[in-house]
């Protein structure tokens, strides 16, 4: 069984279609990347998956682990195991990361009947995520990404995915921002917590991020639908050719 | 309209024939009165009052010499309950079972003005009523009249109170709703420093009517952090003015707490009167129901190179409204002035009301004055943000609410006060939810 079936998805927001039928499947195990110029709608889609109801779905379904994605909320999907690491992750004056992360954890336990965690165990969990993905232990006792730098805010989107440890990974452009070592530290975070009950989506517009992640699969959204998908190779053809062929050929459909 | 009149100077009348026989100098008194009675009680077509209506004191029936005693416990449900050097009054009289005062307080003085060493009398007793105006002030004027007593913070030249004073002021009614007029004259010397937090507390759900009068003298390079609480009954009837006077290089960060009060009225402000002298006047209120809290500040830069900050905070629920006017006046002389203010409202429900206002009166060219006020509701971004983490929609709406608060609390002293502050909002807004407790929130 796939743990993701997208099927001839349509998404509107203000009136404007901006997934216009896509289609994907992702099995537990695997990394699929997604790729596509600026607009196509890759964000999009990783909202529409995170729940977010700006978005308008006018047609088409989700499933995920074999349950209709699109009638849970949020706070379910992500009890149930899916996670989003923002383009954009907004900042929360007035709440430390820690408490953040704590509060999030201990609802998806308890949504899923498992026992929460006691302090000592919490922040033994948190240190040694936080030496993962090389985080400063500084950066847990701020507010949720206030003051953060740019690549701060998206290494800890990849901290956070590590201590909830999600079944359903979606990274929108967590490399963008990042210098090389941030990249690498990152990769090196996603790459651990790859495993055979565990998919990945990452949105990237660099194959240099694919070097380091090696995908499964790489996926072309141009327009609001999968243009074409492939190995790890079309990366690299992208890398060479751009968009224009895809957009040309989306252009006359 | 006649009948009006003569209710309104009938409370003004019963507030000045039971008041003031312990209070200092009888002259002042006398002509405070006269301005009482002269001021009469403010109405809405006054500029100052517009938002504000006071007539539940002409239509209410007041014990204006309340002998009640404080309920048993009560300083236990009030944050800062273990303050070593306490003032408690009931009613505007001292209760000395309730307070504490430690001998050795580095020479300072926390005590009732009347009973202040000789020397330092004199020099209180130059200051009491200079720096509130009691002349055009309608309840500054009614307080002077009728204060029963006043409470006092002396702090010699460059001695420095490394505990807080906490003076309490309780309004406790037995039958009739209580009216009181505390008051407390802070001064500090040369490079002195001190934290004091003013609780205004009604036990209960009673009535009672506080009216406060702060007056805070603050000598160069002397440092006061000042903490006004208002808290119990939801029934309260709170009117408080608080001024303050900044010499060279002084600095005083206050913060107002508004929690309880059915009718909350504060004047707040500050003479920046020296060079290079510092104010920071920030506010957390917290209403729900039909409660109303009224705001109006003033930072009066009078001399150059002073900064002022000013963020008041309001959290407003139900049918309840707050009204904020900060006013900021730079004088000609007060050239470098630098001055940040901001009124931020988070409403919870369509019903709320809020009227928000600065009034900039700059008379000073080389200047800098920011101002800025905003309206509005959780935002979707954060809130969403919280979701996809797992955590349930009405949980993250409280946990948002707290973190609006909370850029206020960060700047209370004490620490103590802070965290106890916390608690009691945590609790107000995420009770029930499956939050970690508030305890973690700093962990
Ligand atoms: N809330 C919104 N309101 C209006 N238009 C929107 C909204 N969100 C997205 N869009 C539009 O939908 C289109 C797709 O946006 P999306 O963010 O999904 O693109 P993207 O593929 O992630 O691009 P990028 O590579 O630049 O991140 C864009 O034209 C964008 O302007
Ligand atoms: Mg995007």
């Amino acid at each position: 069984m796939n743990m993701l079936e997208i099927k001839d998805l349509h998404v509107s927001v203000e009136e404007k279609e901006i997934l216009r039928g896509l289609s994907l499947s992702v099995k537990a195990g695997e990394v699929h990347a997604i790729m596509g110029p600026n607009g196509s709608g890759k964000s999009t889609l990783a909202q529409v998956l995170a729940g977010r109801d700006d978005y308008e779905v006018t047609s088409g379904s989700v499933s995920y682990e074999g349950e209709d994605l699109l009638e849970l909320d949020p706070e379910e999907r992500a009890c149930r195991g899916l996670f989003l690491a923002f383009q954009y992750p907004v900042q929360i004056p007035g709440i430390s990361n820690s408490y953040f992360l704590k509060a999030a954890l201990n609802a998806q336990k308890k949504y899923r009947g498992e026992p929460e965690l006691d302090a000592f165990e919490f922040s033994a969990l948190l240190k040694q995520k936080a030496k993962l993905v090389e985080i400063d232990e500084a950066l847990l006792h701020r507010a949720v990404n206030e003051g953060f730098s740019g690549g701060e805010k998206k290494r800890n989107e990849i901290f956070q995915m590590a201590v909830l440890e999600p079944k359903l990974c979606v990274l929108d452009e967590t490399d963008s921002g990042l210098d090389i070592d941030a990249l690498k530290i990152v990769a090196r975070g996603v790459n651990q917590m790859r495993s055979p009950e565990r998919a990945i989506i990452v949105v990237t517009h660099y194959q240099r991020l694919l070097e380091y992640i090696v995908p499964d699969f790489v996926h072309v959204l141009v327009d609001g639908r999968i243009a074409k998908s492939g190995g790890k190779e079309l990366a690299l053809e992208l890398e060479q050719k751009g968009y224009a062929d895809f957009e040309r050929a989306a252009a006359s459909v | 309209m006649s009948t009006q009149t003569i209710q309104k100077s009938d409370f003004i009348e019963a507030c000045i024939a039971a008041g003031g026989d312990a209070a200092p100098l009888p002259k002042l008194r006398e002509e405070a009165a006269a301005a009482a009675r002269a001021l009469g009680l403010p109405h809405t077509k006054l500029e100052e009052w517009r938002n504000t209506s006071v007539r539940v004191l002409s239509e209410t029936e007041f014990d204006h010499r309340p002998s009640a005693a404080a309920p048993s416990g009560i300083l236990r449900s009030l944050p800062m309950q273990d303050a070593e050097i306490r003032l408690v009054f009931v009613n505007g009289r001292l209760d000395e079972a309730l307070s504490s005062v430690p001998r050795d307080l580095s020479g300072a003085y926390v005590g009732l003005l009347r009973n202040a060493p000789e020397s330092v009398q004199e020099r209180l007793l130059s200051v009491y009523g200079t720096v509130a105006d009691w002349r055009t002030l309608h309840f500054v004027a009614l307080n002077t009249a009728c204060a029963a007593e006043c409470a006092v913070l002396w702090v010699p030249t460059r001695a420095a109170l490394a505990r807080p004073v906490h003076i309490i002021h309780l309004g406790v009614s037995s039958g009739k709703p209580a009216a009181s007029h505390p008051r407390l004259l802070c001064m500090l010397d040369e490079a002195a420093e001190a934290t004091v937090v003013e609780t205004f507390a009604v036990p209960g759900d009673q009535v009672a009517f506080l009216n406060s009068v702060t007056e805070i003298k603050v000598a160069a390079d002397a440092r006061l952090f000042h903490s006004r609480l208002q808290l119990g009954s939801e029934k309260a009837l709170h009117i408080s003015s608080l001024q303050a006077n900044c010499a060279d290089r002084a600095k005083v960060e206050q913060t107002t707490f508004t929690y309880g009060g059915a009718l909350v009225r504060n004047d707040t402000g500050s003479v920046l009167d020296g060079e290079a002298a510092e104010t920071t006047l920030n506010a957390l209120y917290i209403a729900r129901n039909e409660q109303h809290v009224d705001n109006h500040t003033t930072l009066d830069h009078a001399k150059p190179n002073c900064p002022s900050f000013e963020m008041y905070k309001g959290i407003v629920d139900d049918k309840a409204s707050a009204v904020f006017r900060g006013r900021i006046i730079v004088r000609p002389d007060a050239q470098k002035t630098d001055s940040k203010q901001s009124n931020m409202n988070l409403i919870l429900s369509d019903d709320a009301v809020i009227n928000s206002k600065p009034q900039l009166e700059i008379f000073a060219d080389d200047v800098r004055c920011t101002h800025g006020a905003t309206i509005g509701r959780i935002d979707d971004e954060p809130l969403f943000y919280l979701r996809s983490r797992g955590i349930d929609a009405k949980a993250a709406r409280h946990l948002l609410t707290f973190a609006f608060a909370s850029e206020v609390l960060d700047a209370i002293q004490p620490e103590q006060l802070k965290n106890e502050l916390e608690a009691l909002i945590f609790a107000r807004f995420a009770a029930g939810d499956t939050l970690p407790s508030s305890d973690d929130l700093h962990s």
